[in-house]
């Protein structure tokens, strides 16, 4: 009898076994990297990233398919973490109940509320720090191609003027936070100024610290945007969930650029920059009220006010800035190029920017500008705010009428 | 087959119209009905010439361009440049398109005894100082009502509205009285005519929606001259 019940048990635990390292097979095949599964009391952890699909929610509700297809014997509920850059950025806690919905095509508005996701992940961090993850997502190099428009609407002699750049970029994760980032910028259409020739545009090395409640530290170096070199350090800290937010940045850099010959341009004068930001986010609709306060790349002191409006991976906003130079107003998008999902990650591989950006200011000069200083953690932590990728998962689970 | 292609040409769930200056409406005035929240429109129109205004000229026909979003469910912003056709840009001319913004907010969401009802205002930067008094040409600030009635197969949807000089706008758009209607049928959801005044002139026009997003729309424009439209809508996610 002990025998039987010995032998029941290491049955069980072997399927549970083998259904566990499919899975996380099965991600890996999918393009997810960081991919970790395992089991500790009785409970199912699934740890993954995703540089697979341009949205999160794409890519979580691809996990939920996949998990609930999958034969694992799981416990009452599964934990999620998602990751980014290799730090762990949000927290799903998923009831059986619902891989079972989604599993027969049943899934409610019901189910959506019970799941439970947090951006406080520290208690996790450590249990899933004990595993050794598949596919890691570190020394791939990414070459992603985007466009950027400059343009001067209202003259005489040609009402729209317009300058369109392609910006191929090379991204590559070194590390646990850390980035490296080198975009070239070359001229298609010109008719904005005389400076047709191409050029190195940017390149950052980057670092970001997650600390314990919701703290986020970014640090990084080299060329930015907007032709400044130096260095820049950013706080950000969530409360209440993605309810405030409050940043401090500081940065110090000086007029500088790598010329076409690859060649350093610059002007002593070194220029240190401060400003803080606090953000208010009306969850119910994704609507971000920000206000930043501090010094400007003019020199200029004053203030930047917006309003924002996220769609998923999309934004719409509305801007005021005023400062000592004077005021400006306008609105903004951020559109996403037409490609959801991009080629699995290896050591190389090719894909379009994530976004394309334009400004219109409808009054006012081009004062209060800030620039760039490369990619960063925080800057992509909209897309993974539970309330967006409940939203994602609600839209694309429910079954359509 | 053919009847399969026509039956997906006819086939939508959009049925709220688009007006020809760029905000939610029938042919030339605005409605109180809003877009589903998230709705984003682009588009354009032409209006003919001899009706198309421009700081007091009317040598010329024009084309509103606009885009506009629906930012909250009860909250509508329109951007739009407004070109005088026929007029180059030159040091010559010193023309540039005209452009203005439009902001719409619904009060009252239409139940069934009650009608929808939504302030709106266009083309009122001036009024906030953003731009000079007399850079205004499509001035508007109205208060507007629209209600649904079914009748057998049919869909009746009288609007009426006022736009009053609250703004203190130096042209105006919509100023005092307007209103029409708008009348569609069970068999063809997404193809309506209308018939409105607004508050200057009387247009009819005809409305259709295909695969639920290009909106085209044709009428007389105070029931003298072609005028037209074309827009794309869609829900941003």
């Amino acid at each position: 009898m002990v025998k039987r019940f010995i032998g029941l048990l290491f049955f069980l635990c072997t399927t549970s076994f083998v259904a566990q390292d499919d899975f996380a097979k099965k991600l890996v095949s999918l393009g997810y990297e960081n991919v970790r599964v395992f089991t500790k009391s009785n409970e199912l952890y699934v740890g993954y990233e995703n540089n697979r699909y341009r949205f999160e929610g794409d890519a979580l509700v691809e996990v939920l398919k996949t998990l609930s297809n999958a034969k694992i014997p799981v416990g009452k509920q599964t934990h999620l973490l998602i990751y980014n850059t290799g730090l762990p950025v949000v927290y799903f806690n998923i009831p059986s109940k619902v891989l079972s919905s989604i599993n027969n095509g049943s899934y409610s508005e019901e189910d959506t509320k019970s799941i439970y996701a947090s951006l406080n992940v520290d208690k996790l961090e450590s249990i899933y720090g004990a595993y050794t993850p598949f596919n890691n997502s570190f020394y791939k190099f990414d070459f992603q191609l985007g466009f950027h428009l400059d343009y001067q609407l209202g003259n005489f002699d040609n009402g729209v003027k317009e300058k369109l750049y392609a910006r191929p970029n090379m991204q590559t994760v070194l590390g646990h936070g850390t980035q490296l980032n080198v975009s070239y910028q070359m001229v298609i259409i010109n008719d904005l100024n005389n400076q047709f020739y191409s050029r190195p545009y940017m390149a950052v090395l980057s670092q970001d610290f997650k600390l314990p409640y919701n703290g986020f530290i970014n640090a990084s170096l080299g060329y930015f945007q907007f032709n400044r070199f130096g260095y820049n350090i950013r706080f950000d800290k969530l409360l209440q969930e993605e309810t405030f937010h409050v940043s401090i940045n500081y940065g110090m850099s000086r007029y500088s650029y790598l010329d076409k010959e690859v060649i350093p341009i610059y002007n002593s004068n070194q220029q240190s920059f401060y400003n803080a930001t606090i953000n208010y986010r009306w969850k119910k609709h994704d609507i971000d009220f920000r206000l930043n306060y501090g010094t400007f790349m003019q020199n200029d002191l004053g203030y930047h006010f917006s309003i924002s409006r996220q769609f998923e991976e999309k934004f719409v906003h509305l801007f005021y800035k005023k400062t000592n130079l004077g005021d400006v107003g306008g609105f903004g998008f951020i559109a996403t190029l037409p490609q959801k999902k991009y080629l699995k990650p290896k050591k190389i591989r090719a894909r379009l920017a994530d976004n394309f950006k334009l400004n219109y200011n409808y009054f006012g000069n081009s004062i209060a500008r800030s620039y760039e200083t490369g990619p960063s953690l925080f800057s992509d932590m909209k897309e993974y705010y539970p309330s967006v990728l409940k939203k994602a998962i609600q839209k694309r689970l429910v079954p359509k009428n | 087959m053919k009847r399969f292609v026509f039956l997906i040409l006819l086939y939508g769930f959009f049925t709220k119209a688009q007006s020809i200056t760029g905000t939610q409406g029938q042919f030339f005035i605005p409605t109180a009905e809003m877009h589903p929240d998230r709705t984003l429109v682009l588009g354009a129109s032409y209006i003919p010439e001899g009706y198309f205004q421009r700081y007091d000229q009317k040598g010329n026909p024009g084309m509103p361009t606009f885009v506009t979003v629906t930012v909250l469910p009860s909250v509508e912003i329109m951007f739009r440049y407004t070109h005088e056709l026929n007029l180059p840009v030159n040091f010559e001319t010193k023309y540039f398109p005209d452009r203005m913004f439009a902001f719409r907010i619904r009060l009252l969401k239409e139940t069934k005894w009650t009608p929808t009802i939504t302030a709106g205002a266009q083309d009122f930067t001036s009024f906030i100082g953003l731009s000079c008094e007399t850079c205004v040409n499509y001035g508007g600030a109205y208060l507007v009502l629209t209600k649904s009635f079914n009748w057998n197969q049919f869909k009746f949807k009288p609007t009426v509205g006022y736009g009053s000089d609250v703004l203190s706008l130096y042209r105006y758009d919509f100023l005092g009285l307007f209103g029409g209607a708008e009348f569609s049928h069970q068999s063809l959801p997404n193809t309506s005519i209308s018939l409105e005044y607004d508050s200057k002139n009387i247009h009819v026009g005809l409305s259709h929606t295909f695969f639920n997003r290009l909106v085209l729309k044709a009428g007389m424009w105070d029931l003298n001259k072609p005028a037209a439209m074309i827009a794309y809508k869609y829900q941003i996610w």
